[in-house]
């Protein structure tokens, strides 16, 4: 077997540049039940993440008086990986993404808004083909604002690796298995923030740095196409509600907080 | 699962069945309308979505190649497994749910081995069959959940695609034939005509209601899941809830889930048949 | 006994209701709309409140929330379409006990916090308000019990969020005679009465301000407020309604969820407004909440509003 080529004539495996993200989806509000949720595709990864909260805390021991408390499962879908696997949601990767992707998220929502309260956040791997925690952490973003909890800023979350001496962008699971190194970074764009940030493999210096960097740029685009469909979406739900008589102030007046 | 309700709600349902008027305006024998989308799993070889008022479920079929079962060497073979998202409520978060999935899979499972015709799911007697898994995910519980189930894995198993297989004998008695996927643009279909749908009949008061929504779950003194195949022909069933059934009033339930399971099966297999039509007109 | 099958179409409400609307949103009420994130724009002023969904980062004003800005004086705010509940003072909710604890009940409002109806915040029998003895505690489950559904007002809201609700009117307590429909908080308005009565059709609504709304038929009342069927108890003793009356009641109840589908306002006119529309089409209760109704409905709400945008122009 011959070595793989990655990237040959500047494409890559499905055709894209090395800076070339894979198409995005986005939808809100796709589960009737929760109090927001979002269904987010990055190419044939695909992600479902509900959101239920803020609301009473269950375990009375874990009450925190100034701040709420943040509670997030991940778990992969049997049909989702290319090689049908069962897998618990107490497994150590879905333990150990549950982890990355709740403390991603504490550092975004303004938990201090919602004292003595519990957010549940979950997240549903329904196809995998790389780039799944950065696709989680985007879908438990839209999720979070459809239920209307206060964020510090939209969150987007992207990875990018190294392979045949080229920096590439958002990686699909092939390339992730080709054993090069994987950055996936989680970015606030308005407040110019890395919140997550995890690298797998081994990367000379100066590639790091460029690397982080591409990352980040693909963070950047795909906050834009999300917040666009926030905007989409809201603008849906409120046009409605707005009523042609005056419209009602509802929560308007609102106490300084 | 059931919902919370009070006492005074479930005397009002239970009023009303008795009146013939469900509380979201359904006569005794209706059923809530199905809303479906194919192909949502790309990956998967077959995938369905499908929404039953509240009730949401997925449904992926994944295939793969085995070694049969030495007891059953000429047989393909079928597992179907239910889990509980935890997207769809807390209360499914770690292992809840789990025991609700475990029995609502093993009903499919059976209704499954019994309908599909596992004989052609044999690519070498005896050395190569065809595993077919049928993975179910619940989004969320608005009632009648292993009917909506039974439904969206017979139209995943209907868009389904077995990959094609070359079987390229050995040169000698000894050797191994050599099997290689084709390419799974052009698989071939699965028969699923005779997978039956589950329909769900509530015995509620002296009356029953077919396809029972989340808040009259509560108020059933028992409940019967009914494999109904196309001509009513009538598969497993089974019984959930802690009252007893009296004998008229099973055959009652009976009818009218052999009443309802075939026109389901016809009006899911029209949509599927015209679906199937816009996507080869779209590929032309 | 027809069976339905069709493709299932994301947003679709959002969708019906979004397209009926397109040709009048050309109008005076076109809101600014902002994503979280975004920096809000203070009319180059310096002096600005940061109202609810804001927050203040150098300079600069920027959202917490996605959603419409309000601006009321100096005050800025970001009306989102959807969020957990959140009780003021006064506020008619319907709520479920979750849990008898102590001197208290614990109801789950859907809010941020269960609210708490205090043993001495509740009428009992006997009319006049007594001191409350040790036999009142354990016969707490007596008057509500897990599972029941009660109407009561926010007493009072503390400053670590706790809720505390009174049934002390006799219009309120447990609910019985009727069904449960959850819409978004956003949806219901305070209005002067929560306490409905579509008195021609004999039901009765309670719109709970934190969305759930308790539809039935018309329970007749005594002055003071208090079912006159029987107090505090009705249960197996009320007689069930009529079926005419139940189908009224039943076809209330999905006019309401249709209202939700379209992420209409749910208020006694718009109500009536979509129940009667339902009648007028001839559409059965069942499929009220379905698209092809949501359809005739959206395009209703947007001849409406087209007929109030036009008096109001003519008016000048």
């Amino acid at each position: 077997m011959g070595r793989r080529e990655y990237v040959s004539d500047g494409l890559r495996l499905d055709g894209r540049r090395p800076k070339e993200l894979r198409n995005m989806r986005a939808q809100i509000g796709v589960l009737q039940s929760a109090d927001g949720s979002a269904m987010f595709q990055m190419g044939n990864t695909q992600v479902l993440a509900s959101v239920f909260g803020p609301r009473e805390v269950e375990q009375r021991s874990q009450l925190q008086h100034d701040r709420a408390i943040v509670k997030c499962e991940y778990a992969m879908a049997a049909f989702s990986t290319g090689e049908r696997r069962r897998r618990g949601k107490t497994d150590r990767r879905s333990t150990e993404l549950s982890l990355v992707i709740r403390n991603t998220l504490e550092q975004t929502i303004q938990l201090e808004e919602y004292a003595r309260s519990q957010i549940d956040v979950y997240v549903q791997v329904l196809q995998a083909d790389g780039g799944t925690r950065c696709a989680c952490i985007n879908a438990a973003m839209l999720a979070l604002a459809d239920a209307g909890i206060k964020l510090r800023d939209v969150i987007a979350s992207c990875a990018a690796g190294y392979l045949q001496g080229t920096p590439l962008l958002d990686l699909n699971h092939e390339e992730d298995r080709a054993g090069g190194p994987d950055i996936s970074v989680a970015y606030q764009p308005g407040l110019g923030k890395i919140v997550a940030l995890q690298m797998d493999g081994r990367l000379p210096t100066e590639a790091f740095d460029e690397c982080v960097q591409l990352a980040i740029e693909g963070c950047k685009a795909m906050a834009g196409v999300m917040r666009k469909e926030l905007l989409r979406h809201t603008r849906a739900l409120m046009a409605a509600g707005e009523d042609a008589g005056g419209g009602g102030g509802g929560g308007g007046g609102a106490a300084l907080r | 699962m059931q919902a919370d309700i009070s006492d005074a709600e479930k005397l009002y349902i239970a009023q009303g069945v008795a009146q013939g008027v469900r509380n979201d305006g359904r006569g005794c024998h209706d059923a809530r309308p199905l809303e479906l989308e194919l192909g949502v799993v790309a990956q998967a070889n077959g995938s369905a979505r499908l929404h039953v008022g509240a009730t949401d479920v997925m449904v992926g079929v994944k295939v793969s190649l085995v070694s049969p079962d030495a007891a059953e060497p000429a047989k393909g073979q079928v597992f179907a497994t239910v889990e509980c998202s935890s997207c769809a409520s807390p209360e499914f978060k770690g292992r809840g749910g789990e025991d609700w999935g475990i029995d609502m899979a093993a009903a499919l499972q059976s209704a499954l081995q019994s309908s599909l015709d596992l004989g052609s799911l044999v690519v070498l007697a005896g050395k190569t069959v065809w595993a077919v898994h049928l993975d179910c995910l619940v989004l969320n519980d608005g009632g009648g959940v292993l009917g909506a189930l039974s439904v969206a894995a017979r139209a995943a198993l209907a868009v389904t695609r077995l990959p094609k297989v070359e079987v390229t004998m050995g040169e000698g008695d000894d050797d191994e034939p050599e099997i290689e996927l084709g390419d799974d643009s052009e698989g071939t279909p699965m028969g699923v005509t005779r997978v039956p749908v589950i329909v769900s009949v509530a015995q509620i008061g002296s009356r029953c209601v077919v396809d029972p929504s989340a808040e009259e779950e509560p108020c059933a003194s028992a409940v019967l899941h009914f494999a109904v195949g196309p001509g009513g022909r009538l598969g497993a069933a089974t019984k959930t809830g802690a009252g007893g059934i009296p004998q008229p009033a099973l055959l009652e339930m009976l009818e009218a889930a052999q009443q309802l399971g075939p026109k389901v099966l016809r009006e899911l297999d029209g949509f599927l048949a015209a679906s199937a039509a816009a996507a080869s007109a779209r590929a032309a | 006994m027809s069976v339905t099958v069709r493709a299932y179409e994301h947003g679709a409400g959002t969708a019906l209701i979004r397209d009926a609307l397109k040709p009048l949103s050309r109008g005076a009420h076109a809101s600014a709309y902002v994503a979280v994130g975004d920096v809000i724009d203070t009319d180059d002023s310096d002096v600005f409140l940061k109202g609810h969904g804001t927050q203040v980062i150098g300079d600069r004003l920027v959202a917490t929330q996605c959603g419409a800005v309000t601006r009321t004086d100096k005050l800025i705010s970001v009306r989102p379409p959807r969020e957990r509940y959140v009780a003021r003072a006064g506020d008619v909710v319907v709520g479920r006990i979750v849990e008898i604890a102590g001197k208290r009940w614990k109801v789950d409002l859907q809010s941020q916090q269960q609210g708490s109806l205090l043993l001495s915040a509740v009428h009992l029998p006997g009319g006049v308000q007594r001191r409350r003895n040790a036999e009142d505690e354990l016969a707490m489950r007596s008057v509500f019990r897990e599972g029941d559904l009660v109407s009561a007002e926010v007493q009072q809201v503390y400053h670590d969020g706790g809720v505390h609700l009174h049934t002390r009117s006799l219009k309120f307590g447990k609910l019985e005679q009727g069904q449960l429909v959850v819409v978004h908080p956003g949806l219901v308005k305070r209005q002067r009465s929560h306490f409905i009565s579509f008195e021609p059709l004999g039901v009765d609504a309670i719109l709970g301000l934190n969305g759930l709304i308790w539809v039935g038929p018309h329970l007749p009342r005594g002055e003071d407020g208090a079912p006159a069927a029987a107090g505090g108890g009705g249960g197996a003793a009320a007689a069930a309604p009529e079926r005419e009356v139940r189908e009224r009641a039943v076809r209330v109840a999905a006019a309401v969820r249709a209202l939700a589908a379209l992420h209409l306002q749910v208020f006694p006119s718009s109500i009536t407004e979509a129940y009667q529309l339902s009648l007028e089409k001839g559409v059965a209760i069942k499929d009220v909440p379905q698209p092809a109704f949501l359809k005739l409905l959206a395009e209703h709400e947007a001849a409406r509003r087209h007929n109030v945008m036009a008096a109001e122009a003519g008016g000048f």
